[in-house]
């Protein structure tokens, strides 16, 4: 028994250790040596959810330093960090309120909160514990001494914030960055940033209004905003640098179905296409009525390299979003997870990208070693869809997920119901899985109908030693299997969209009976583990090598289809009802289109028209890429977008550079 | 009804025309540029031949390869399993190309787009145009003709006229080209356009021997007061490599470009410069 409870013991320490050391990595990877050295301090919660916990929050919210940069305070210190517990997953990829928060009373918050009892007196005592924390941190800042008589101003002024609404641009601005910089520094990760140009629009039409701001004037207070809070980027960001899921989304239509599309829409966009930063980075919810100038500017922005905005197709994404299990009523104000996953601002906790990918072609790879070769390619088919919906299964597991008082005190259901943010608390808490390299799998078993079963050219028992030997003995199948099928993932044929909506529609329906920590759970078809998934998956019969890179999200993998073709191939497929959890074409755009917006404009906006989900471009040349991989110092402020976020190109891997490169060269061929 | 011989289809163009179009590559052309970019329209050739997809050439062995005719087999390239071999045209009957055209309808409609004919030479395959014409003229489909005009019956290009909403005539000025009636031809079909008061628009390829001078004169004698200038480039080497044709680099320096411009804007042209 002794033994047993030391060996428990002994592993619990060991995730511990192992998650510190990797903090610790981190932290001297991406800071200077001197804050990593001597300031890097990382506090280890073992209890999350507990009053411990709590004070374990307010003790890291206390110590913090507060930074003053850009004309704003924020409430983030880097070298301040909360960890959960090995086998607790942070919070992730949440986006609060914001309108809410801004005009948000502390003090009423808490008088609203239910009586004491049993059963929430934890959660309750937590709350406390943080607001105390809070309250405690606006007055230890509002008593600071400051030379610069702006600090001083807004400092004096912080405490009384957060007892009422805002009174103007500045004010709004402030109060979302206290809170946000709160989030970050209680251990949640990707802290999502909303809808800016609906939420802080009110309080600048104020300032004109009251003649106290001018356009220009606004426009510098948000892009001091921007870059404070992309200050952090390298230590915000998760596995690369710029993966902080620090999102603004813009346009889409507000709770009266009214398209938002106002000043600071306009702002943020030309704010964008000047600054050429990657983090924050943009969205923009587009519908039919999105109004052509702002598209122009969407894509002027783009142009400039900065990989923003992404576009979603809000219409689409809504309806599904209802008839997944989302209320009508809410739906108005969709956000995104870090990257594209939707949810519902302020009142979803889901996790969507909390399992490991579904891999696509682990279904077929397990099909050839089960199968018998008199087996038909129909059989095939089946068997490969029976192992599809194993490995679905195989990824959707419960998990413990840490805890959140600040966002539970911005939440109205939480209040209400006496439960925390990610504990039964929030208004929604589905759970996303994503679908990772369906292209491959696709083009791999249209290369087994046509060479396998249709023209004799190649044997079962020849597949099979490609995926264990990877194509040793076999480089013509791989050319074969590479570039000679005419029937590829991306071309708008019958059979190819037939296919790929038979395997989705076989996750889809796995899926639908699934579900993790008692929620439903969604799924998408872009996965970000495309590189890190591929480096140690075996050869696959798309004339993919072992170690290569899988297909990016719903992305073409052949130069042969055009940007037409694959965005109708795109929008013919149906996404069922569950696949919601982001589903992107991510394309590199010849630059004549950019050059063109007024051509390039009604070409996204049929797509969308006709169901396109959501669309990346990029917008970088071969030629330029290779030269900035050779000469980083040449190209300190080239962008890209990689995974639905930006990043600077020299803080990315090397194999992640490659990889763009290659699919620029994919694409301008095409 | 014969079909139409189709080099290639390309959806999303924005330079051929108004709006967003999809660009029809009808193969045949009298005329045999050296630096043109569809050198296929003319090559006389059926079938593309990728030497770069070729195991034999690439040095790697295949049991699929043994019994090619470059092995010493008997089986044809054509047959090539790794698709060396490709063909170049395709041949549509109007319906199908119709239905392949019209996939764009609604982006036709949304940007002022439509389809434009190109090649080679479309007016050589004008009799099976005919009907597909009159389709796109049912459905509603603004039509664009990209063309050297060089068709010496006239009644040919009266006939199309009702048909086709803007004409692009490709200039063939160059002191390459060598058909001695060509300006003949061009001033009377061009004369039955401006008569039925059709909407002309001209592009010239600028390669490094055309002299400002002269061609500053022979738009004189045209009538021609604006063009769109196409500054002539090397895309599609791996077009003659597969043809088997040589390759020669027309690729005009910046300078010589700029002086040809500008002398153009000096003589009251109007341009619209197009480089890629
Ligand atoms: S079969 Fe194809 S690849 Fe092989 S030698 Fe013949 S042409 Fe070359």
């Amino acid at each position: 028994m002794k033994r047993k409870i030391k060996e428990i013991i002994k592993k619990a320490t060991s995730g511990a250790l192992r998650l510190k050391i990797r903090t610790y990595q981190k932290a001297f990877d991406r800071m200077s040596i001197w804050d990593a050295l001597f300031k890097y301090h990382c506090y280890y919660d073992k209890l999350p959810g507990s009053l411990s916990s709590a004070n374990l929050m307010a003790k890291i919210i206390g110590r913090s330093d507060i930074c003053l940069a850009h004309g704003f305070i924020y409430t983030y210190d880097p070298t301040k960090t909360r960890l959960v517990r090995a086998g607790v997953e942070p919070l992730t990829s949440i986006t609060p309120d914001y309108a809410l928060i801004i005009n948000s009373d502390l003090r009423e918050i808490m008088h609203s909160l239910p009586e004491r009892r049993g059963d929430n007196s934890d959660f309750i005592g937590t709350l406390h514990i943080v607001t105390k924390a809070i309250e405690d941190k606006a007055r230890a800042i509002s008593e600071q001494q400051y030379e610069d008589v702006r600090y001083e101003a807004m400092a004096k002024r912080l405490p009384d914030l957060l007892y009422r609404d805002c009174q103007s641009l500045v004010e709004a601005i402030q109060k979302i960055l206290f809170y946000n910089g709160l989030l970050w520094q209680v251990g949640h990760r990707h802290v999502g940033l909303g809808r800016m140009d609906l939420v802080l629009y009110p309080y600048y039409k104020k300032d004109v209004e009251a003649n106290r701001l001018n356009y220009e004037q606004a426009k510098g207070l948000l892009k001091e905003m921007c870059l404070l809070l992309g200050k952090d980027s390298p230590i915000k960001s998760l596995n690369l640098i710029g993966d902080s899921g620090q999102y603004i989304i813009l346009g889409g239509i507000d709770k009266n179905g009214k398209n938002t599309d106002n000043e600071l829409t306009r702002m943020f966009l030309e704010l964008f296409e000047e600054l050429r930063i990657p983090d924050p980075k943009l969205i923009f919810r587009v519908n039919e009525e999105t109004p052509m100038d702002t598209w122009k500017r969407s894509i002027r922005c783009l142009a400039n390299g900065c990989g923003s905005p992404l576009f979603m197709n809000e219409t689409l994404i809504m309806e599904n979003m209802v008839r997944f299990g989302y209320r009508n009523e809410d739906v108005w104000n969709v956000g995104t997870s870090a990257c594209w996953e939707p949810l519902i601002i302020g009142k979803s906790s889901d996790q969507n990208n909390p399992f490991i990918s579904i891999l696509a072609c682990n279904a077929l790879k397990k099909a050839l070693t089960e199968m018998e070769d008199e087996l038909d390619y129909g059989g095939l088919l089946q068997l490969v869809k029976r192992n599809l919906a194993e490995e679905t299964r195989s990824v959707v597991v419960d998990k413990d997920y840490d805890y959140s008082p600040i966002m539970s005190l911005f939440n109205e259901s939480c209040i209400r119901s006496g439960k925390d943010f990610a504990h039964q608390g929030s208004d929604y808490m589905y759970q996303g899985a994503q679908l990772l390299g369906l292209p491959n799998l696709v083009n791999s078993l249209l290369n087994i109908k046509k060479y396998v079963y249709e023209r004799g050219l190649v044997s079962l028992g020849m597949c099979r030693e490609i995926v264990q030997t990877d194509y040793e003995n076999h480089l013509d199948i791989k050319q074969l299997f590479k570039s000679a099928n005419d029937k590829k993932f991306g071309l708008c044929d019958e059979d190819v969209l037939r296919l790929s909506q038979e395997l989705i529609g076989t996750v889809s329906e796995t899926i639908g009976k699934l579900t993790a920590n008692g929620h439903n759970v969604k799924f998408g078809l872009s996965s970000p583990s495309y590189i890190s998934r591929g480096k140690v998956a075996s050869a696959t019969l798309d004339g993919r090598n072992a170690g290569e890179p899988f297909a990016v999200h719903i992305s073409p993998l052949s130069s042969t289809i055009d940007i037409a073709e694959v965005l109708d191939f795109a929008s013919s497929l149906s996404y069922p009802v569950n696949c919601l959890n982001g589903n992107v074409v991510d394309y590199v755009i010849p630059p004549v289109y950019l050059n063109n917006s007024d051509k390039l404009v009604p070409i996204l906006r049929d797509a969308f028209k006709k169901g396109l989900y959501q669309l990346q471009l990029n917008v970088y040349d071969r030629a330029t890429l290779i030269d900035a991989k050779l000469h980083p110092e040449k190209y300190p402020t080239l962008v890209v977008r990689v995974w639905g976020f930006s990043a600077y190109f020299n803080d990315l891997p090397e194999e992640y550079k490659d990889n763009l490169i290659a699919r620029a060269g994919e694409y301008e061929c095409a | 009804m014969s079909a139409l011989n189709v080099i290639s289809i390309q959806r999303g163009c924005i330079y051929d025309g108004p709006g967003v179009r999809t660009t029809v590559f009808l193969k045949g052309c009298p005329f045999s540029c050296s630096w043109c970019c569809n050198p296929e329209a003319f090559s006389g050739k059926e079938y593309y031949i990728d030497n770069q997809k070729c195991l034999k050439e690439l040095g790697v062995y295949s049991l699929l390869c043994e019994s090619c005719e470059r092995k010493g087999g008997a089986r044809s390239i054509i047959e090539c399993p790794f698709s060396v071999c490709a063909p170049i045209a395709k041949r549509y009957d109007s319906e199908d190309l119709l239905k392949e055209l019209l996939k764009d309808n609604s982006l036709f409609e949304q940007s002022g787009g439509g389809v434009t004919l190109s090649g080679g030479e479309p007016l050589l395959q004008w009799k099976p145009l005919v009907p597909l014409l009159s389709e796109l003229k049912a459905a509603n489909i603004h039509v664009s003709i990209e063309t050297t005009l060089y068709m010496r019956d006239k009644q040919i290009v009266e006939h199309l006229i009702p048909y086709i909403d803007e004409w692009i005539v490709d200039l063939k000025l160059q002191k390459e080209h060598t058909k001695e009636d060509y300006f003949y031809v061009l001033h009377s079909n061009l004369g039955l356009l401006r008569e039925s008061m059709s909407r002309i628009a001209y592009r010239l390829v600028y390669v490094e021997t055309l002299q400002a001078e002269k061609v500053i004169s022979q738009l004189q004698d045209l009538g021609i007061n604006a063009f769109e200038l196409l500054k002539c480039h090397s895309l599609a080497k791996s077009k003659y490599d597969k043809l088997g044709m040589p390759f020669m680099d027309y690729t005009p320096s910046d300078t010589a470009y700029n002086v040809f411009y500008r002398k153009m804007l000096e003589a009251g042209l109007q341009i619209v410069k197009h480089e890629i």
